[in-house]
């Protein structure tokens, strides 16, 4: 989905609070747009790579078994 | 080191400031903050409207954009302070030239344009670790222990 800069997604927003164990207020509250648009989406996009490598690694050594 | 005092510390911000000067157009200046989170929860819901391209299913967020430049400005200049959005309202319609420079500088400061998303990207292609932990693209750190937010890294 493409946003306008400085906006997150509803999904993404709530997502975060849950991990961060906070309300989407708190998250309002306790960072900038800055954090919460550009850096935290980026972390969780470089999260999911990072997952989806170690998955294909252990793929890839239980061929090999 | 100075201890802080309540007050002090309640007052204390860590968004970075500047002072925009409106000359020629008008005689002095504002200052001028980086967003907030709070600003971003606000221009979703309030500015954002979800259009779906029927042939190929995909979603585009569609922006107002004069409300998401009010919203910008609402939480964005702090020096005066406007204190709602019809003062905020009444500002765009009587100035032009000094609307965009404002605009301009809260978007520069914010670190949330394109550009600061292509820095933070590459920082996070590259790793993104440090010994200084990951910084925002707006200067300020993150994920380290000036963070307001207590992140659990094993729970």
């Amino acid at each position: 989905m493409e946003l306008p800069p400085g906006t997150i997604d509803p999904i993404s927003a709530c997502q975060l609070a849950l991990e961060l164990k906070m309300t989407i207020r708190d998250l309002g509250q306790r960072m900038s747009a800055n954090e919460l648009t550009v850096v935290w989406p980026a972390f969780f996009r470089w999260r999911q790579r990072d997952q989806e490598r170690e998955e294909r690694k252990r793929a890839l050594a239980n061929e090999r078994v | 080191m100075t201890i802080l005092s309540k007050e002090a510390l309640l007052g204390a911000s860590d968004l970075v400031e500047r002072e925009v000067d409106l000359r020629p157009a008008i005689e002095g200046s504002v200052r001028v903050r980086s967003l907030p989170a709070t600003y971003s929860n606000e221009a979703s819901s309030a500015s954002l409207e979800m259009v779906t391209d029927p042939r190929t299913g995909r979603q585009t967020a569609k922006a107002d954009t004069g409300k998401l430049e009010e919203l910008q400005v609402l939480h964005g200049l702090v020096d005066p302070k406007l204190d709602n959005i019809e003062e905020v309202r009444l500002l765009a319609r009587r100035v032009g030239a000094s609307w965009i420079k404002i605009i301009r500088t809260i978007n520069e400061i914010s670190g949330i344009d394109e550009e600061a998303v292509k820095r933070t990207e590459a920082l996070f292609q590259s790793g993104g670790r440090s010994e200084a932990g990951v910084h925002g693209a707006n200067g300020t750190s993150t994920g380290d222990d000036r963070s307001d937010i207590g992140v659990s890294t094993g729970s």
